[in-house]
């Protein structure tokens, strides 16, 4: 996510301009391959997540947005690049799923054409690398061209022509009929064996889909029918993910690989700071109780640790003291961690009250647990664990639901995997920019890094703060959780649950295209736009005022520039805050 | 001495029931003779009639009242409402589209039909030995009537769903739901083995499924067909690239001169229900011309 920091800053320098571009560049699907390489820590842990992805067996990579996965898989991919032992990788990106999304609400064929983009997505990526690996093995591109069979540039075309909702050419249709499982798996095969590779690994990246459960159960069985004695799938997919469909069982299919640093880890500070000095050179300039204090309120995020520091810098430089720099930079932080997961309301309307009562049941969680903390200040341990009856949560598909969705934004962690008693407890430690927020770690009226870095330090409470649902939501409210539901769009009915048809009327109830609602976003509530360029987006009416006009745009740079001051670098700036508004928002 | 038995003795005692009145029945008053028939496209006359069994067992359902077995009479109306839209399009197709007239031409009625059947009406006869409740049927009558010799490939998973329901819809036919030995080879013996000889148990959820399932089919085939149909109307005219010229006028590229022509063909795939309408002729006009024109642009 962007640092909202930047949002009340003055009309941006040209120096600044060069920052803001930068800060896209933390996603690493932007970073060139040479700082990947150097910049990636290889710490115990690491290593095991990149062996995980190298090997054989099927994986899933489980983490929240920004905690490294891309990275990860893109490190695998040049390791075994660059290694002949390891086996041939296959990187994709599977992203801009999204874009096929208007198509599942319009288009009975929609999985089928599902299945074409996610296939031929997957021959570009096998197209790449193994261009790339013939060129390690000095292999001739005719031979590598030959086994391909299919066109690369043809392909992409595919991809292009159903990514923009257009229909394929018969000649499109019959190449992407022709583009089966089975072939892939054969063409993968016999590159493997030309490029002197014993095993093959697909690392399917981005591949959660969150907002077309139809679409991933379709990948997932695309996942299992790929596997092979010789072929490993490694998908990445964000935590409480558990829609994989009805012939996809996780936990037999593959091995989830938590890469999600746990802030209760031993080594978790030397963990985030390691990559915080290796990606960030800057970080030398903050005090190292105040690094690690950002370093913990990151919650197991690089990214977000990224962002920490970065608006730490600008808001010391603004502000009179270090304490209220701290305080502003992890304020505008949590503020913003709450709105992404409120935009899950949007995202998913289904599921809005939900997620509403979820952020209820977060607040307050926080808030328990700051008071535990705050009456241990003078003790010897610290408290960071929520614990919460599991007879108030199993069977209740919603609440279980609402917990899941906490966590897949990343603000609840579930320590499920490791359990030393209180076995009997579901375990969660609930986001520590939120409990820094609330002052959990500091004694009243003082600011003391120093102070808050020694009690994070301390060892854990014996028990976590026991808690029901029922007593972080009121016993009504956990009644009455349920979907929201549109009425019938023709009769006006209400909504049976899991209804397809209307009992009243008998017509298909259908449901709205959430990307075609989010094109009609205006423009200036783009996150990641500064203050000066939302007014003047505003101001101007050469521009489109919604995302979904700007998009359509033939080329939105020429369009930026007709506003007063706006040159190549502050247009390219816009362009990319609404296409990372984009991605961050639906992928 | 032997004790004649009387016939009815046994003929009256294995199953007795009441005789019924009359002696026949009158079964054309069964029929509507006052329905004139409503001017709904086939796409809209398949949607009223699933709509219509949908709130059958829906309701039904809400009032506590759903059983399997009103389920399988439901099961065989709904595959019943594909077949009709099948007809339907195909018949109107016939009488509108100069390529489908032709192809029909050399196709024989029975007599009775030729005799006796209003025009309008004549296409039907042609379908009327044909059972349109068959995957292999429909591609069939699509390619001989209408020249979609390919389907696309996209819809194949659709009208693989299609065949299994046609399938099981045999038993329900048949056999009262239960499910019979060649039904089970067709559909996967590996699975369907063990059911062999039991009767169909559906639920709600899953006539909800099966209603989808086949609305997806109508719909999906409604929108290619109509596609592929407005491609040839151009290729395959004076204008066009294709040298088979089935049609004999070309599209003037304005929508005042063409605006009839069109209209008449955007009616037969249109839905003009508020539930889920089609967009309106002229915005399909202006989509067909502007890929006319992206298409000859690319060549």
């Amino acid at each position: 996510m962007t640092a909202i920091s930047l949002d009340n800053a003055p009309p941006l320098s040209a120096a600044e301009e060069t920052e803001v571009t930068q800060l896209y560049e933390e996603r690493a699907e932007h970073l060139g391959q040479n700082i990947i390489e150097g910049a990636t820590t290889l710490t115990s842990d690491t290593e095991d997540w990149i062996s995980a992805l190298t090997g054989a067996g099927s994986k899933l990579l489980v983490g929240p947005r920004g905690c490294g996965k891309t990275h990860l898989m893109r490190f695998a991919f040049l390791m075994c690049l660059n290694k002949k032992e390891l086996p041939f990788a296959v990187y994709t990106n599977l992203n801009r799923y999204y874009r096929l999304e208007p198509m599942l609400r319009r288009r009975p064929d929609a999985m089928a054409m599902f299945y074409y983009w996610a296939l031929s997505n997957i021959f570009v990526g096998i197209s790449e690398a193994a261009k790339q690996f013939a060129a390690a093995a000095s292999v001739q591109d005719t031979v590598i061209a030959n086994l391909l069979e299919f066109d690369g540039d043809v392909v992409s075309h595919i991809i292009a022509t159903l990514e923009q909702g257009r229909p394929l050419s018969p000649e499109q249709d019959s190449i992407a009929a022709r583009l089966s499982i089975d072939k892939l798996k054969a063409i993968l095969v016999s590159l493997a064996e030309v490029l002197g590779r014993k095993r093959i690994v697909l690392l399917l990246d981005d591949a959660a889909l969150t907002l077309t459960p139809e679409y991933l159960t379709h990948f997932f069985d695309i996942y299992r029918a790929l596997k092979g004695t010789r072929i490993a799938l490694k998908a990445s997919v964000y935590p409480g993910t558990t829609e994989y469909g009805p012939s996809f069982h996780a936990s037999h299919e593959a091995e989830s690989i938590f890469v999600w640093k746990s802030v209760t880890d031993a080594n978790y500070l030397d963990f985030m700071l390691d990559i915080g000095n290796k990606r960030f050179p800057d970080l030398v300039a903050i005090p190292d109780e105040t690094r690690a204090l950002l370093a913990y309120a990151a919650f197991g995020v690089p990214r977000a640790f990224m962002t920490l520091v970065r608006a730490y810098l600008k808001n010391v430089t603004k502000l009179a003291t270090p304490q209220a720099a701290f305080n502003r930079t992890i304020e505008e932080f949590v503020n913003e961690r709450k709105s992404e997961y409120l935009t899950l309301k949007d995202k998913m309307p289904q599921f809005s009250s939900i997620v509403e009562a979820g952020s209820r049941v977060f607040e307050r969680a926080a808030d328990d647990i700051t008071q535990a903390n705050q009456a241990l200040i003078d003790g010897t341990t610290k408290q960071l664990l929520l614990g919460i009856d599991p007879a108030s949560v199993n069977g209740q598909p919603y609440v279980e639901r609402m917990l899941r969705l906490l966590e897949e934004v990343g603000l609840l962690y579930k320590l499920d995997r490791v359990s030393h008693g209180d076995r009997e407890y579901l375990r969660y430690v609930v986001h520590l920019g939120a409990l820094q927020f609330r002052r959990a770690f500091s004694r009243k009226g003082a600011f003391s890094p120093r102070f808050s870095i020694d009690m994070l330090k301390r060892p854990d409470e014996k028990h976590p703060v026991r808690r029901s649902v029922s007593t972080l939501l009121d016993a009504n409210t956990v009644a009455a959780l349920g979907l929201n539901l549109p009425n019938c769009r023709n009769c006006d009915a209400k909504r049976v649950e899991g209804a397809k048809y209307c009992f009243n009327c008998g017509e298909k109830l259908t449901e709205e295209s959430t990307y075609d609602r989010m094109m009609l976003t205006p423009l200036i509530n783009v996150p990641g736009l500064t203050k000066w360029q939302k007014e003047k987006l505003g101001k101007w009416s050469s521009v489109p005022r919604t995302v979904g006009e700007f998009l359509a745009l033939q080329d939105p740079g020429t369009t930026l520039r007709t506003i007063p001051q706006v040159g190549k670098i502050r247009a390219r700036t816009m362009i990319d805050a609404v296409e990372a508004f984009l991605d961050e928002y639906l992928s | 001495m032997t004790t004649v038995v009387a016939p009815d003795a046994i003929l009256a005692e294995i199953t007795p029931f009441a005789a019924p009145l009359g002696s026949g029945l009158d079964t054309a008053s069964w029929f509507d003779a006052a329905h004139t028939p409503q001017a709904l496209s086939p796409i809209d006359e398949f949607r009223a009639n699933l709509a219509e069994i949908n709130t059958l067992y829906l309701q039904a359902h809400q009032r506590g009242d759903y059983n399997s077995t009103l389920g399988g009479l439901v099961y065989l109306g709904m595959v019943s409402a594909v077949e009709g839209y099948f007809r339907s399009l195909l018949r109107h197709l016939i009488l509108t589209d100069e390529m489908c007239a032709e192809n029909a031409a050399s196709k024989t009625v029975s007599y009775a039909a030729a005799v006796h059947h209003r025009p309008e009406l004549l296409p039907e006869a042609l379908l009327e030995g044909v059972s349109l409740a068959s995957t292999k049927n429909v591609k069939s009558e699509l390619n001989s009537l209408c020249n979609v010799a390919q389907i696309s490939a996209s819809l194949d998973p659709l009208f693989q769903t299609f065949e299994n329901i046609c399938q099981i819809r045999h038993c329900g036919i048949h056999r009262f739901g239960k499910l019979g030995s060649q039904q089970a080879v067709r559909l996967g013996l590996d699975k369907h083995k063990p059911l062999l000889e039991k009767p169909l148990r559906l639920t709600v959820m899953h006539l909800q499924d099966i209603a989808e399932a086949l609305e997806a089919l109508v719909r999906g085939v409604n929108s290619h067909c109509f596609f592929d149909m407005l491609k040839r109307s151009h290729e395959n005219s004076p204008a066009g690239k294709n040298k088979t010229k089935y049609y004999s006028a070309s599209w003037n590229r304005d929508w005042a001169a063409d605006q009839s022509r069109f209209e008449k063909f955007h009616w037969i795939f249109a839905s003009t229900h508020t539930s889920n309408p089609s967009k309106p002729a002229k915005e399909m006009y202006e989509a067909f011309m502007a890929f006319i024109a992206a298409k000859e642009a690319g060549q």
